[in-house]
């Protein structure tokens, strides 16, 4: 059976395509739209994975939306009645949205892909991302746990899944406005970032705070015994106020709040101590919610999703603490893995025997072929060379990065969820701590604070951060929970080593990535670390880059000193340089957005 | 004359629109205030506790209904 599974309309719309029980293709719509999250159907999304597989519209069997629209719809209304008279505006904007589009995900699918309304199909948020995480992962049964926003009405929910017979179901769930991923939120507008792009950059600051204000982040949340929790909302805004989530009690005990843009924040230690204590408390809550799956399905194996889940620091307590003997993360945790979980809940729910699938690897993107590289370098006026084959490139990468160089690489399929694996990556050398500086400031153009991680060969990876010995945890083969740097190794790895001695690490697993894992023996070879900086090929504010001429475009408008590009290598600039592109734009969504 | 004809049809076009935009507000405020208010008010008489605000449970867990996998996926609500 060919299944699309489809999310839009909120934030981070994307397509995934699973044929006989297998994903063959998935990609957000940002990717090919040029614009950073982008809500709209994923058409080219969606015309990419059909492509990919060689089918048409018509050969899809069932079309799949993450969520029940209408489930979602009596929330909102539920909530403007409870908030009556206050909720007028979130309401006018709320209900302009739903009957312009949200009310007609039907036939809109209907008339975008020509399919028969009978084969559009719904799963609910939370099964969604359960899908997405237990259908991916190694597991023959497991606890499920989903942590964001808020989807229909739940916020957080605990299932289990097993895979013969098929089974996946919701136990319990946290619902509306009780919600871990909304409080984090509210303490990412107050910190002056973007809510559901700046949650990165809340749990970046908080390493250069202390938690002093944990308490007053506590006084928010009445805590259950059993993990669960709700939220005291005389604190928040974000359920009657479509333009702010937090409310005048919460600047009062915290101070104001920081306008969007100003000011460095790791400078201001309030702001730091703010971003610290929501972090400690997020983990704790995290922690207390997956103890509270453990204790109810008893299984020794978790599968984590949902934004939340894409909280690396509180991924990696929750790897320690929790009480779980192996846990599974679906990389794409957001809204976009919405689409490949509730394909594959589709695709298992309909199908007798559906294929066994385990994600090994995130390449699950489009391909680009050399042609087309070389293409876009003759296209721009760059001088390239033919690398002689993977060794030959990887040697000179790695030269280039050993002698302080930024190279941008862009190898393969493109990943699947946030993170860049070594597949459209800008990569430099790990040891030097001015390098973090540099990268910031010359290539990305963002926040100085920030940290960048380190990509390391899996087999080493224990030797240069506070790992088990063997195989890396599966986390962190997808960049998704962060491991302390080794004291005595911190000196070597100074430029991918947070203030607290944190990095999120990725340990490239050779068979799942091997040119980028031979490019890590090379960078050992020559610098003594087998690892490199590994950062996402974008500026600040885009999507990561898709296309060769993407990567062109973004190598020319920022400081990288080279470019590979599939196997070749440019460290030139354009004879006549045209002048630099503007950055690429930023659907701008209103900051509770999610919430209604 | 067709460039002034076209012109002429794209300002009607953005007066209809914004006239739309307008009637659309105008029907949103009487159902929020002339729909949703009596119904808000009836249900806070009535002690009805649509998001589960109030009162003093012991947990915010809320048991979910599983159907079988194939009807779940019927129906967007």
């Amino acid at each position: 059976m060919n299944i699309l599974g489809l999310s839009f309309d909120y934030h981070d719309a994307a397509a995934a395509l699973v044929v006989d029980g297998v994903p063959v293709a998935a990609a957000p719509e940002e990717r090919f739209s040029r614009l950073k999250h982008d809500r709209r159907l994923p058409a080219r999304s969606v015309e990419f994975c059909l492509g990919r597989a060689g089918l048409t519209a018509g050969d899809l069997d069932a079309v799949v939306f993450y969520e029940k629209p209408f489930r979602k719809l009596s929330r909102i209304l539920a909530g403007a009645v409870s908030t009556f008279p206050s909720s007028g505006a979130l309401f006018r904007r709320a209900m302009g949205a739903w009957i312009d589009e949200r009310l007609w995900v039907g036939p809109r699918i209907e008339a975008a892909l020509g399919v028969a309304p009978e084969k559009i199909l719904y799963c609910e948020h939370h099964l969604s991302h359960a899908a997405s995480a237990f259908l991916c992962s190694p597991y023959e049964a497991a606890a499920t746990l989903t942590v964001d926003g808020v989807g229909e009405w739940a916020t957080a929910a605990i299932g289990r899944g097993s895979r013969a017979p098929f089974r996946l179901s919701l136990d319990v769930e946290m619902r509306y406005p009780h919600s871990l991923g909304l409080l984090y939120s509210a303490f990412t507008a107050y910190l002056g970032f973007e809510v559901n792009e700046g949650e990165y950059k809340v749990m970046g600051l908080a390493p250069y705070g202390t938690p002093r204000y944990a308490d007053a982040v506590r006084g928010m949340i009445r805590p259950f015994s059993d993990g669960s929790f709700r939220l005291d909302l005389d604190w928040f805004e974000f359920h009657r106020d479509p333009a702010r989530s937090f409310s005048r009690k919460f600047e009062d005990a915290f101070g104001p709040a920081r306008a969007p843009g100003s000011g460095d924040p790791a400078g201001d230690k309030r702001l730091c101590d703010v971003a610290a204590s929501v972090q400690l408390v997020c983990e704790e809550l995290m922690l207390g919610l997956a103890r509270e799956a453990r204790r109810r399905t008893g299984s020794p194996n978790l599968c984590l999703a949902g934004g939340v889940a894409l909280n690396a620091v509180s991924n990696a307590r929750l790897l320690r603490e929790a009480g779980f003997g192996s846990v599974w993360i679906q990389p794409a945790g957001g809204d976009a893995g919405g689409a490949l979980g509730a394909a594959l809940y589709a695709a298992h729910a309909l199908e007798k025997s559906p294929a066994r699938y385990e994600m090994r690897t995130a390449a699950l993107g489009p391909e680009h072929a050399a042609a087309e590289a070389a293409g876009a370098l003759k296209a721009a006026g760059l001088p390239f060379v033919e690398t002689r084959g993977e060794d030959d490139l990887c040697e000179r990468v790695s030269g280039l990065l050993a002698g302080g160089k930024v190279v941008g690489w862009h190898q393969g399929r493109s990943e699947w969820g946030p993170r860049a694996l070594g597949q459209r990556s800008i990569l430099a050398d790990p040891r030097p701590a001015a390098m973090k500086d540099t990268v910031n400031a010359k290539i990305k153009f963002r926040e100085l604070y920030r940290p960048f991680a380190p990509s390391v060969c899996a087999a080493a990876a224990a030797e240069w951060f506070d790992l088990p010995p063997g195989p890396a945890p599966d986390p962190y083969r997808f960049m998704l929970a962060t491991a302390q740097t080794r004291p005595d190794r911190r000196e070597r790895l100074a430029a991918v080593t947070h203030v607290d001695g944190s990095s999120r690490v990725q340990a490239i697993d050779p068979a799942q990535s091997p040119l980028f894992h031979r490019l890590a023996e090379s960078m050992g070879r020559v610098t003594g670390v087998p690892a490199t900086l590994n950062t996402s090929f974008n500026l600040k504010g885009e999507p990561i880059v898709e296309t060769p001429a993407d990567a062109v475009s973004t190598f020319l408008a920022s400081g990288m000193d080279a470019l590979a590009l599939g196997p070749f290598l440019t460290t030139g600039r354009p004879e006549n340089p045209q002048p630099r592109r503007q950055t690429w734009g930023s659907s701008r969504t209103p900051p509770d957005a999610s919430a209604w | 004359m067709r460039a002034i004809l076209a012109d002429a049809r794209r300002r009607l076009l953005a007066g209809a629109v914004r006239v739309a935009a307008a009637l659309g507000a105008v029907l949103l405020a009487v159902v929020y205030w002339l729909v949703l208010g009596p119904v808000a008010l009836t249900l806070r008489v009535l002690g009805v506790d649509l998001l589960g605000v109030r009162g003093k449970p012991s947990t915010a867990w809320t048991p979910v209904e599983n159907p079988d996998p194939k009807p779940r996926l019927e129906g967007a609500g």
